[in-house]
């Protein structure tokens, strides 16, 4: 019989024709990934397995700005140093982690990996089996192996040729409105089909990245010839092809074509209220910001780039623009973007999750603000009483430029 | 352990984000006492004055929607909520509750074979349910045997320490 991805990778660990969907197993992740956050200090404290397994890399407090974030990067240090990690990413050497680990060439097909948090599907992209486990990442560090629920698989098959302004995260918001909060419950989502094998490796990141709204454990795409070309350019050697067998068994198939799709607009309270851009074109902005683990990748600031090149911000908005890492701001730099952003009038940030959590930029009641950022929800950015919107870059370059929510494809 | 015995104190809809169980203001409270002060306060403000230790709470599909911050259980916990039953959870929530040992259940039909008041006894390792006041009994889904052994443990820290780490992987 056939097998997924997913139940490739985790059958490697269990042995042959143990994998029953509904189990609960405790087993053993290739690595655990952990990030700075008030209490994470505390779960890192106690490692009893190969340190080499360990990757800490600081991305919320990159600017510490009060005495407890300061104390927590200074545990992560007193952390790296009884143990003496060889992965640890500090200020200045870091970067959103979830694009960091894949440039320092710690993600390959079939990897199992264990975050505390769950937005680390992200590099599901790389066809590796990556889960949010919260807290339950210190079982990890403590005796190497965690609890996992062993999922199905939901098979979301993709055809159809994005129009211009449009893009995968678009494609994403769609997904989460069609089948709703719960329609990965449980699962792993396995994208597939011709517009998937089109995409970019920056695409399918972020198509990726958030699918823990559909209540899905993880995210996951076979590797193929751009996998291993992005990898490589990495340093990464020795990449494996891995698919899911023509045979495999899914729990269920969805099918989308994109060639219709429009730009979609998350609005609040809450990530599952998805509307097409035309249902909320014109509402008025004070701020608009483009980067985290969903956006800041180099097509996103291409895309943002091609939109602002030659215009400016409207005067009512504050734009930032902070590229994930430190390396793709230098290529952006490179190809001239910095300048397009800094010419129309944008804040350029450093790779920091600060812009997405409320860290920096702060909102005011009344206050509106379009991002690409991961969550929405009331006071994420400030003040309860102000609203978050958020969308694909181009959707946000060219509102930051209007003052309100406007459709990028005019921009284009 | 493996079978508790409660009233159900309060039913949840569809999707809950378990956040308002305390308040998106809590969300980052630290102190336990204050967390069981504000239980549920912004659906009852007397719910605190009315629960009882062993209470029981049911929910329908998906419930702990959100990104799951550990307040909502700690608040549970310390007001003394026995079990939480639904039809299904949000994968981060369901997850933390053993964490934080507090015992939760999958069952598909609660929402409609339960209501608030009733008395329930709950077997965790069967996952059969049964409701006094109406004489039936439900098939829940047994709580997997390797989250029991967490349960007995006292939640996932006391049952890290409980292992022998000399044989670790």
């Amino acid at each position: 019989m056939g097998q997924t991805i997913t139940e490739k990778i985790i059958s490697k660990k269990l042995g042959k024709n143990k994998y029953k969907a509904g189990d609960v197993v405790f087993i053993e992740p290739d690595i655990a990934m952990l990030y700075d956050w008030p209490g994470f200090d505390g779960m890192v404290r106690e490692i009893n397995i190969n340190p080499d397994k360990v990757i800490l890399n600081i991305d919320h407090f990159f600017i510490q700005s009060n005495e407890e974030q300061a104390k927590v990067l200074r545990n992560f240090r007193l952390t790296q140093r009884k143990y003496n990690l060889k992965y640890f990413y500090d200020v200045g050497r870091s970067g959103i982690g979830f694009q960091l680990l894949a440039e320092k060439g710690h993600i390959r097909p079939g990897l199992l990996g264990v975050h505390a948090d769950p937005h680390v599907s992200t590099y599901g992209a790389f066809g590796a089996y990556m889960i949010g486990v919260g807290g339950d990442i210190m079982s990890v560090f403590m005796l190497g192996k965690c609890w996992i629920k062993l999922p199905q698989t939901l098979k979301i098959e993709v055809t159809g040729k994005f129009q211009d302004g449009v893009t995968s995260r678009d494609l994403f918001e769609k997904i989460l409105k069609d089948l709703g909060p719960d329609g990965g419950l449980g699962m792993v989502i396995e994208y597939s089909g011709p517009t998937v094998s089109e995409m970019s490796m920056e695409s399918r990141m972020v198509l990726c990245n958030s699918v823990q709204y559909l209540a899905a454990e993880t995210a996951i795409i076979g590797s193929d010839e751009k996998t291993i070309e992005y990898l490589k350019s990495y340093g990464v050697k020795n990449i494996d092809v891995l698919q899911s067998d023509a045979d495999a068994i899914y729990a269920k198939t969805v099918k989308f074509d994109v060639s219709k799709l429009e730009p979609q607009i998350v609005t609040p309270p809450d990530v599952f209220y998805v509307k097409s851009i035309k249902d909320v074109e014109g509402t008025e902005l004070h701020q608009a910001m483009i980067g985290t683990c969903a956006s800041g990748r180099i097509e996103d600031l291409r895309l943002a780039a091609r939109v602002l090149k030659g215009k400016k911000v409207h005067p009512r908005v504050r734009m930032f623009i902070s590229p994930i890492t430190p390396r793709i701001y230098e290529q952006a730099a490179s190809e001239g973007l910095i300048s397009v952003f800094t010419e129309a009038g944008a804040v350029l940030g450093p790779a920091s999750c600060g812009f997405c959590y409320g860290g920096f930029g702060y909102l005011l009641p009344g206050e509106n603000a379009i991002t690409t950022g991961t969550l929405n929800i009331p006071g994420r950015m400030g003040s309860i009483y102000s609203n978050i919107y958020m969308g694909n870059p181009a959707t946000v370059a060219a509102s930051a430029i209007e003052g309100k929510i406007t459709d990028p494809r005019k921009y284009l | 352990m493996e079978i508790i015995r409660g009233t159900v104190v309060w039913k949840f809809e569809d999707h809950f984000n378990a956040d308002r169980i305390v308040g998106s203001k809590n969300i980052g409270e630290k102190n336990i006492d204050i967390l069981g002060q504000v239980c549920m306060a912004e659906f009852d403000p007397d719910f605190v004055k009315r629960v009882r230790p062993g209470d029981i709470m049911i929910a329908g599909r998906n419930f702990g929607y959100g990104h799951p911050h550990q307040q909502s259980i700690q608040s549970l916990k310390k007001v003394g909520i026995s079990c939480v039953i639904a039809e299904s959870f949000y994968p981060g929530w369901y997850r933390m509750a053993f964490f934080h040992n507090l015992p939760v259940m999958v069952c598909p039909a609660i929402s409609k074979l339960a209501e608030v008041g009733q008395e329930l006894e709950v077997d965790f390792i069967t996952g059969k349910i049964k409701n006094f006041n109406t004489g039936k009994t439900i098939q829940g889904e047994p709580i997997p045997p390797f989250l029991i052994e967490v349960l007995h443990a006292g939640g996932l820290v006391p049952f890290l320490r409980k292992q022998d780490i000399s044989n670790k992987p």
